[in-house]
């Protein structure tokens, strides 16, 4: 703003200059002029001050010569109320954060879309948790696909990622999103891109790659997939042989078949002539064996177990189990009737569990939950369960939250809990009448000790459960034990949980008036 | 049943709180089963609710003037936040669950409470009067005026050579940079009855970046205007009322209300414009509301002070309409206002066309001739373009003319979505080098910034 000379006098001082002149334009020169000249500081000061008014006061604005930037197109979805908006606001400061999704579905649901002034929010919490994103994507619309190539430097470009640059650039977690992102809509291109670096890529980078292959996977991937079973690390040939047990048609799967196909025999045996599966188990494990990953260990936990029982298992986790029901024309309940009946070497509820969840096939799961719920470890129940779609998954829980099966009530070891916890859509009220029941049971047994695993548990839960039944929860779970303090705060808590969503649901709904 | 509140929704009570936490917890309190005794009548509603303390705290909302806006809740409970959980909770109660408030008669806290209230508003409507009568005896007006102007002259004919010093010695010094240097003379100038040169002076020694070349020149000027200052005020009997006036606002000798209450007020329609909110100093919070005549195209800033966590006397929600009279201070460019009377519009205006940033720089150019202590003026452009220029934010006309943004201004991004590179309305602080927008009109909705930063 000041004239070099200006500044250079101000920096030194005056004392330090042998001609502490100032020289400025006519209408202040003159002005200065009527001040006494043996006061150069003075002059300096008034100067100062007045030639910062006169840049003021006489600002002209500067041209733009550039032609108009060209518009961003226009969204014709109306927006979301302001209310809906303060609901996300609440929930962005960190209360009531699991509600979010339901923020972000309900607004799509209802063809609303988000203030511009909030897209920029909403851009950044897409970069911070990755695991929004496909929340809220829908919601950006046109504008904000706009705002993030505008924003690029602030890194929103995750909503339209550059494939390319992104791949040979990118971090190993933004690669890894970007193999997953595109795997959902060119699953082709994906595989492609992964082939073209694979050499390059050091072992985690190339386990964690090729994890990402489970999404849309195809038999177009098995030759890659076949190919990682010789890889150096032993990471990656474990990820590539779970894949590859899931496409039934693979090489790898048919060489397992070819194997445990002539070790399995269905039978007749005894007066009742009561199908019994016999088994063989395999003399030795082969090097072909140990190369599709068949070299497993004793199991410590089952003494009679050998190294050939163990491989005799495994094998057979790899093959669809849809295979023996064909073979033999048998349900599963009837598959595994016989494998009790021929005291098979393995433990095949969790066998078969893995089989089928390999297989994604939905039958054979649904079957296993429903029945076989408590002979199957809790972490695989989780893993089955969260495929199921949300109906099959209410029909497989509902059994085991039956009164006859609850009598002690809901604990936070229930064989139904697993089931609960990945059933993450809004629950229906039947499932969650039931759940309160079995939970009411519990609380008004005698001398029930606070359970904080379960008290979590249910809270989180409460971000499912049907809003409108909100008074009823309150009634079932009306509380008369000793502990009545600490159970009714948890029951105000699950009050205001539900509470939050009705009315941010109702705020939502509001926008369409 | 008819509601309490009509103008109340769970979300008005979600704005009013005064944080979220606040809110969260006062929610856990809204179940009228927790409530030994609500109730209501005509005027009041009231609850006592058993806290951590000995005694159920006492609650009590005055619907009347929670109903105009304004702070009508007492709790006897002694949290800091203002307003407690429990008035919040009430709220929410009657908000909510209307039914299960009961009519009856209020008991004595309740009673006690208005007419406490009764008595402290009697009370100060007296020291109004009383001042006011004690301003309407000229002479001892005219004493006071002349021994505070002496004082502060005093104050400032200090501060001359101290200026001058620095100038000679040259202001590479290094002791510039420290804060005592300026916070010695900032002391002398509250001594002095001068305020606002104190508070300048701090303001000169917290200016950031010490060791850029922008540093010198803002420093520079400062002094320079500070100089310029002292010079002027030792002119003070020389000048005309409006220009004392303006002199009295910059060193913080500001006009009390009752002083020019014989000022004809202006009624207008009034659009208000933008609100601003910043701390002062040892939990002093200021608010600046900008507003502006739908038929006198005057604009008019309100100034109001609240201390800690209290809520301001006027709650302004930019995008509003007020049917108010304002009473303006003296000035050369009469810009400091008060609402003197003020009734809801139930027909809101259309929103009035701004001008280009031409006229408006125009108009800035006026208001600095006639006042040159003016730091900002309200700018309502009519149609701009958000837009950034070689890495700097700029608005830009259709025409190429453009106005750099502030640098203090945080919600770049969120102007930029706003605009999509198409034309809108803006209104802003403009103060001779950036803009500082306040809010825009889109599509006929009013957004306002000081909102958006709460997200």
């Amino acid at each position: 703003m000041y004239p070099e000379s200006w500044l250079n006098l101000a920096t030194v001082g005056i004392e330090q200059s042998s001609q502490p002149h100032i020289s400025c334009p006519p209408p202040l020169q003159h002005l200065l002029a009527q001040w006494p000249a043996n006061q150069p500081e003075a002059k300096l000061l008034l100067a100062a001050a007045g030639f910062q008014l006169q840049q003021r006061a006489g600002y002209l604005p500067a041209q733009d010569k550039r032609p108009m930037p060209p518009p961003a197109a226009m969204d014709d979805r109306p927006i979301c109320h302001p209310d809906a908006m303060r609901y996300l606001q609440v929930m962005l400061s960190g209360h009531h954060e699991n509600a979010l999704p339901e923020w972000f579905q309900a607004v799509a649901q209802q063809g609303q879309r988000i203030p511009p002034e909030a897209l920029p929010l909403l851009l950044d919490t897409g970069r911070k948790q990755p695991d929004l994103q496909p929340y809220i994507a829908p919601l950006l619309g046109q504008r904000g696909d706009w705002l993030a190539q505008e924003g690029r430097s602030r890194k929103w470009d995750w909503l339209r990622l550059e494939v390319d640059t992104v791949w040979e650039e990118g971090k190993t977690a933004e690669r890894t999103r970007l193999l997953h992102r595109l795997r959902q809509s060119e699953p082709e291109r994906a595989r492609k891109l992964l082939e073209a670096t694979w050499a390059a890529e050091n072992a985690r980078t190339r386990e964690e790659f090729l994890g990402c292959l489970q999404l849309n996977l195809s038999m177009a991937d098995e030759p890659f997939l076949e190919q990682a079973l010789d890889d150096r690390s032993k990471q990656v040939r474990r990820t590539a042989l779970d894949l590859l047990a899931c496409l039934p048609h693979s090489r790898f799967c048919q060489r397992m078949q070819a194997r445990v196909t002539p070790l399995l025999k269905l039978e007749r045996r005894g007066v009742a002539r009561k199908r019994t599966l016999c088994v063989t188990v395999p003399e030795t494990l082969t090097d072909p064996m140990k190369r599709d990953g068949i070299h497993s260990h004793q199991d410590r936990s089952q003494p009679s177990s050998t190294v050939e029982t163990v491989g005799l298992a495994q094998m057979l986790s790899y093959i669809p189990p849809a295979i023996w029901c064909d073979l033999w024309q048998l349900s599963p309940a009837e598959l595994l009737q016989a494998a009790r009946q021929g005291k098979v070497p393995f433990d095949s509820p969790s066998i078969w569990g893995w089989a089928s969840y390999r297989a994604n096939d939905l039958d054979f799961m649904a079957y296993l939950l429903e029945h076989e719920l408590k002979n199957i470890d809790a972490d695989l129940a989780r893993l089955m369960a969260a495929t199921l779609p949300a109906d099959r998954l209410e029909t497989v829980s509902r059994p085991w939250l039956q009164p006859a099966r609850t009598k002690e009530g809901l604990k936070s070891n229930h064989p139904a809990i697993p089931l609960l916890q990945v059933h993450q859509q809004p629950w229906s009220r039947d499932l969650t009448r039931l759940v309160l029941e079995a939970l009411n049971r519990y609380l008004h047994r005698d001398n029930v000790r606070p359970d904080y695993l379960l008290r979590g548990m249910i809270l989180d839960f409460a971000y499912f459960f049907p809003p409108p039944m909100k008074d009823d929860i309150r009634q079932t779970l009306a509380i008369e034990t000793s502990d009545k303090n600490m159970w009714e705060d948890w029951v105000d808590e699950i009050d205001l949980r539900l509470d939050f969503r009705q009315k941010m649901l109702k705020a939502i709904l509001r926008g369409q008036d | 049943m008819t509601r309490l509140l009509p103008d109340w929704t769970t979300e008005k009570i979600i704005a009013f709180a005064p944080d979220k936490a606040s809110v969260k917890a006062s929610q856990k309190l809204a179940k009228p089963q927790k409530w030994p005794m609500l109730g209501h009548d005509t005027r009041t509603a009231w609850g006592a609710f058993q806290g951590s303390g000995k005694n159920p705290y006492q609650v009590k909302l005055d619907l009347l003037r929670l109903q105009q806006e304004e702070t009508g809740y007492h709790c006897s409970c002694p949290s800091r936040k203002q307003p407690c959980k429990h008035a919040l909770a009430l709220l929410f109660i009657l908000v909510e669950a209307p039914e299960t408030v009961a009519q009856g008669e209020p008991p004595d806290f309740v009673k006690a409470w208005l007419d406490k209230v009764a008595e402290q508003t009697r009370k100060r409507e007296a020291r109004k009067q009383r001042s006011s009568q004690k301003q309407a005896d000229p002479k001892q007006q005219a004493k006071t005026i002349a021994a505070r102007q002496a004082k502060i002259l005093a104050g400032l004919t200090d501060l001359e050579p101290w200026l001058l010093t620095i100038m000679r010695h040259g202001l590479a010094d290094s002791q510039l940079k420290s804060h005592e240097f300026w916070e010695v003379k900032a002391a002398r100038m509250v001594d002095a009855q001068a305020p606002g040169v104190a508070h300048w002076l701090r303001d000169i020694a917290a200016m950031p970046n010490q060791d850029k070349p922008a540093w010198l020149e803002t420093l520079l000027a400062q002094l320079g205007q500070l100089y310029l200052l002292i010079q002027s005020f030792k002119r003070f009997d020389a000048l005309s009322p409006e220009a004392q006036a303006d002199l009295r606002s910059v060193v913080g000798w500001h006009h009390r209300q009752e002083e020019v209450l014989e000022t004809t007020p202006l009624a207008d329609q009034w659009l208000v414009m933008g609100r601003q909110e910043s701390p002062v100093e040892n939990r002093l919070r200021l608010q600046r509301g900008w507003l502006r005549g739908q038929n006198s195209q005057r604009d008019a800033l309100i100034m109001e002070f609240a201390f800690g966590d209290a809520p301001f006397e006027t709650r302004f929600h930019p995008g509003q309409w007020l049917d108010a009279e304002l009473v303006y201070f003296p000035s050369r460019y009469p810009l400091r206002a008060f609402i003197q009377k003020q009734t809801p519009l139930p027909n809101p205006p259309r929103m009035g066309a701004g001008c280009s940033i031409q006229t408006s720089l125009e108009r800035y150019a006026e208001a600095l001739a006639l006042n040159p202590w003016l730091r900002q003026i309200p700018f309502f452009l009519e149609a701009v373009i958000p837009t950034r220029l070689s890495g700097r934010w700029i608005v830009r006309e259709v025409e190429g003319d453009y106005l750099p943004l502030s640098s203090t201004f945080g919600q770049r991004w969120a102007l930029l979505s706003l605009g999509g590179h198409q034309p809108i309305q803006l209104i802003g602080e403009w103060d001779g080098q950036g803009l500082l927008p306040l809010g825009v009109v889109v599509d006929g909705r009013f957004v306002d910034f000081s909102q958006i930063g709460a997200i």
